[in-house]
């Protein structure tokens, strides 16, 4: 194809897509009812004030923050009642107006976006209200996109590592890392470590997963490489594995979405302009630490070189000595314990349910095909990128517009350069 | 050899000019990295004779094969086939214009017949087309004008008695055969075969050469990479030899054998030692 | 001992509903669906994960002009519609993603049909696809209005009363659009049939094999695949039109990614790349999932499966536990399923 023909079908495309963004920069996303609204005083608006929807049984559905216009959305998995939370903060001067409360319950019936409103007042709200200058609202932003990102890299790195050792795009991968999240919150609810032993739970979801990663590999994709079964079928069996893993998570750990009891909701912690809940800097320092450490185990050790090695090619690192299926199993088991840890993590800022698996796919695979199939730096590139895009997007657009700006890079980049950004380029179909 | 008396007529200097060129090609380069894989200022192909590119591995013998049929994208260079110039073309486009090619690795189709493989060789069939292929009336006839062809090539190439069967059936050799036989139905002026010879039985390369120089004899003009010596200069008109992507030489083989820079560039070599014993 | 272990087990609702099934409308647009999937995947060796995203362009793009109303709101246009709509995601999934690999193709496919789907459910598109709630409206639907009307009983020739005999007797409206359903479904089997047994056909499988063997021998094999796509799209959309007006109505959840994976079952259940295949798939597919399902009912009702392992609300999630296991077993025991030849099954597609 010459050069022209492809700049013509790359700008097709390209309009291709935007065409399809267009109509979603306020479209609802996934889910039949949604919460919103907007929380002002007067004209102005407040951002950043927290919300949170909780069920009849007290557990909750889904929190989020205001936007720069006031504006709040969340979904609601089921129709039932429900009870929706101002947590704050509110600024210095403004509070529930008297009589009113921070509370509202709603009882949905039918499947349709409510508006859901509270009372606010203050003594002056222009003068009383400062907004945060637009950088710091960025960097908050920002903020936000480095934990999503560290979380969606996490998650990532396994589906890379496997694909660079054995060619397999491994479409179970996704429930691996829900089933880390589910795993944790059984340990955290049946055995009773929560609170200060909820780390422990932690650690033990985290060596489960790495088995389930070991029995995968021993018990299912080794021998079936040995079987000379070709990379696309086995792409095709880790689906139906998928479809197998996730239900039998909705059948043995329930539909409706659960949070770690540990971590209920927390109000926000200030350190300089930036504002979080403290899980979040925990998430954040947990999941840095593990992708620093991660790089420096794939750099340092003998089994970092093996993986490299054997991703750069296998006849070659076979006949240097290495043993090849002894590398991929540990590839297996530690890919599998980064998604089991990403998973809980995940379901440490958002809820831990049996779709999560479903939900976070497409994601994963594009932050992996952005950085690149086959490297775990690529894959954590690319989570990054992904969390910072999607994230930062919300300052200029919809919330809704996060997953769909995912999947537009997702297709994008397979177009346009499907080896990622760091991958190598190879002969491509 | 009846061919190289014929090729004596023109100059054994590297870009020398042929009386009648098939293919002319000018300023090739192609860069993998930094490395340069192809790099040649000019070449001319004479139309009716073997010629044959030797080299060392990695003297861009494919590379050269994969960038005149399209399958590789040059940085620079232009070629013309005949009268119209291929540069910037599709491989199909390059194939319909009558310049086939085989691989080194062969592609014979495994899930597909004998038979299959050379029907689906025949260039310009209606029956190819969308809109014809429900009707078999408008191609029935070309069909079995194409099914005579193929049998007459299985005939000649010894696989009639396989053509029901799986390619995947065949041995190495007879999917080399298979693979030139399919390349013949589409009536090509000129035909490049990568490497036809490797990892054919010893028996079988005798009646493989005899069959290029059956191509040959029926018009046919022959481009082809191989590594083994003895053949080379047993059925080679015109040799052109690469290094490093560069024409070092180019001759007939009596010529190249004595060229000081081809036993230069292979001092030590086991190709040297070859080129020697001629 | 045998007649013990049968108690509370039916055996003639069993097999009636699992039979019933098997031959209703359901299975019929499955069968046409994978007829579809056939010509990309089983013949011309394309991995198209997105075949939802052809389902939902044909029953929307009818339902939308339907219930819009454009050009006096027929339903025979409607259809036509989505049939174009039909070839137009062929031309934006394939114009630039056809030259990719197989594993990045597969992954492009099902993340256009994600896009598409999830643009139906927006709001900004409330006004024509009705958003989440689908088409036709909640009112027209509470009304019992539907498009599905000009078909079941505006064009319906059998007279009313319920036809058949034993478990499987069925009104005049099912039986008249099962009857539509296998229709089509022979007549795009035979197609297919048609076309792989032309030169075009030949082609088609050689560039499943391998590409470049198809391209050194002068096949254009970009505009085949092209027309492989838009063919087998269109046969998929009409898998989804008859699908909606079976049902009656369209909405984005019938589109998830799921069902894209049903079919790729019912086809490798079937036989990829042979002509029957996916006829049978989808009869065996459908037998076998109702079969399973209800023998499974009937025992947790009779108390022979305790409810610690399996609750009668968990049944409809082993549906979608024996799809994926039956995708799994398939590839790795049987890839050429019930009626496809070994030789042509494996897949080795870059």
């Amino acid at each position: 194809m010459t050069r022209r023909v492809k700049g013509i079908l790359i700008l097709a495309l390209a309009a291709f897509c935007a065409s399809l963004a267009f109509p979603f920069v306020a479209s609802a996303l996934d889910n039949d009812v949604v919460f919103r609204g907007t929380v002002r005083v007067g004209r102005e608006v407040i951002p950043e004030v927290t919300i949170t929807v909780v069920d009849a049984a007290g557990q909750e559905v889904g929190s989020t923050e205001t936007g720069e216009d006031g504006k709040w959305e969340i979904p609601i998995p089921s129709l039932g009642e429900f009870t929706v939370q101002l947590i704050g903060p509110l600024p210095d001067g403004i509070t529930v107006k008297d009589g009113a409360s921070s509370e509202v319950t709603v009882i949905v019936e039918e499947w349709r976006k409510k508006s859901v409103g509270f009372q606010l007042t203050g003594a002056d709200a222009s003068t009383i209200l400062e907004i945060p200058p637009t950088w710091e609202r960025l960097l908050n932003r920002m903020i936000s996109g480095l934990k999503v990102g560290l979380l969606v890299a996490l998650a990532s790195i396994g589906l890379s590592l496997i694909f660079g050792v054995t060619g397999l795009v491994n479409f179970a991968h996704s429930e691996m890392v829900a089933f880390g999240a589910v795993t944790a919150l059984v340990l955290e609810s049946s055995m009773g470590l929560s609170g200060g032993l909820f780390p422990i739970a932690v650690v033990l979801a985290v060596i489960i997963g790495g088995f389930l990663g070991l029995f995968l590999e021993k018990g299912v994709f080794g021998p079936l490489r040995r079987k000379k079964m070709t990379n696309i079928s086995l792409m095709v069996v880790s689906i139906g594995l998928a479809f197998l893993m996730r239900y039998l998570m909705l059948i043995y750990h329930g539909a409706e979405p659960k949070t770690y009891e540990s971590f209920k909701i927390q109000s926000g912690v200030s350190f300089g302009p930036i504002e979080l809940p403290p899980k979040d800097y925990y998430i954040i320092a947990i999941s840095f630490v593990t992708l620093v450490t991660v790089g420096v185990l794939l750099q340092r050790t003998k089994l970092g070189t093996s993986m490299r090695a054997v991703s750069d090619n296998p006849a070659l690192a076979e006949s240097s000595g290495i043993d090849v299926n002894k590398t991929i199993m540990w590839v297996w088991i530690f890919g599998s314990t980064l998604a089991s840890l990403g998973g809980i993590m995940i379901g440490l800022t958002q809820v831990v349910e049996w779709q999560m698996g479903e939900k976070i796919l497409l994601l994963i695979f594009a932050a992996v095909t952005l950085g690149g199939l086959g490297t775990a730096y690529g894959a954590m590139v690319g989570g990054l990128a992904i969390g910072l895009a999607s994230e930062t997007s919300t300052f200029w657009l919809d919330n809704d517009l996060k997953f769909l700006t995912a999947l537009v890079v997702l297709i994008v980049i397979l177009l346009v350069r499907p080896q990622g950004i760091l991958g190598v380029r190879e002969r491509l179909g | 050899m009846s061919g190289n008396a014929s090729s004596n007529s023109f100059e054994a200097t590297i870009g020398s000019a042929k009386p009648d060129p098939i293919l002319t090609l000018d300023d090739m380069v192609r860069t993998f990295g930094g490395l340069r894989a192809v790099d040649i200022d000019h070449l001319e192909i004479q139309r009716g004779i073997i010629t044959a590119f030797i080299g060392p591995n990695g003297a861009g013998k494919t590379t050269l094969f994969n960038l005149i049929t399209g399958f590789d994208k040059p940085n620079s260079g232009s070629w013309v086939f005949g009268d119209s110039s291929l540069a910037g073309k599709a491989p199909h486009i390059i194939a319909q214009a009558g310049m086939v090619r085989t691989f080194q690795l062969t592609k014979s189709l495994a899930k597909m017949t004998v038979l299959d493989n050379m029907l689906l060789g025949a260039a310009k069939q209606r029956g190819e087309l969308l809109r014809y292929a429900l009707l078999p009336t408008q191609w029935k006839k070309q069909e079995s004008k194409v099914l005579e062809k193929a049998e007459g090539l299985l005939e000649r190439f010894n696989l009639a008695h396989m053509r029901e069967e799986y390619a995947a059936t065949l041995s190495g050799g007879q999917r080399k055969l298979l693979e030139m036989a399919r390349a013949l139905m589409s009536e090509p002026t000129l035909i490049l075969l990568d490497e036809p010879m490797a990892g054919v039985n010893p028996a079988l390369v005798e009646s493989l050469l005899q069959h290029i120089e059956n191509l040959r004899d029926d018009g046919v003009s022959v481009l082809f990479i191989e590594h083994d010596m003895d053949v080379i200069m047993g059925i080679s008109d015109w040799i052109v030899v690469l290094a490093e992507g560069r024409i070092i030489a180019e001759g007939t083989p009596g010529e190249v054998s004595k060229n000081p820079a081809v036993i230069d560039a292979y001092l030590g070599s086991s190709v040297a030692e070859e080129l020697k014993n001629v | 001992m045998v007649l013990n272990l049968l108690a509370g087990i039916d055996i003639s609702k069993l097999l009636g509903l699992a039979l019933r099934t098997s031959i209703g409308v359901q299975a019929a647009t499955f069968a046409l669906a994978a007829v579809g999937l056939n010509l990309h995947y089983g013949y011309t060796g394309l991995l198209n994960f997105g075949v939802v995203a052809f389902m939902a362009a044909g029953a929307y793009g009818m339902a939308i002009f339907f219930t819009q109303g454009w050009l006096g709101g027929s339903l025979l246009l409607g259809i036509a519609a989505g049939l174009v709509f039909a070839i137009g995601i062929a031309l934006s999934i394939g114009l630039p993603s056809l030259r990719l690999r197989a594993d990045y193709l597969a992954i492009t496919t099902i993340a256009i049909a994600e896009v598409l789907r999830i643009s139906f459910r927006s709001q900004r598109l409330l006004d024509l696809t009705g958003g989440p709630f689908g088409l036709p409206s909640i009112e027209d639907r509470n009304a019992n209005v539907s498009f599905a009307d000009v078909v079941t009983i505006d064009w319906n020739p059998i007279n009313d009363g319920a036809y058949g005999f034993w478990r499987l007797r069925f009104d005049e409206q099912t039986l008249w659009v099962m009857i539509l359903g296998w229709t089509m479904v022979m007549l795009t089997t035979l197609l297919i049939w048609g076309l792989m047994r032309s030169p075009w056909g030949r082609v088609i499988k050689a560039i499943r094999e391998d590409e470049d063997a198809a391209r050194a021998l002068g096949k254009n094999v970009f505009s085949y695949k092209l027309q492989s796509l838009i063919i087998g799209g269109m046969i998929v959309a009409l898998a989804g039109i008859t699908r909606s007006l079976n049902t009656g109505f369209v909405e984005t959840q019938q589109f998830k990614p799921q069902t894209t994976f049903f079919i790729w079952t019912v086809l490798i259940l079937g036989g990829a790349a042979s002509v029957w295949g996916p006829v049978i798939g989808a009869i065996t597919f459908w037998f076998i999932i109702v079969f399973v399902e209800e023998l499974l009912r009937q025992m947790v009702d009779s108390g022979w499966i305790p409810e610690a392992i399996l609750e009668s609300n968990d049944i409809a999630s082993v549906r979608m536990i024996m799809m994926g296991i039956m995708l799994a077993v398939l590839m790795i025991w049987r890839p050429q399923g019930l009626v496809g030849k070994k030789e042509e099954a494996q897949i080795d597609v870059r």
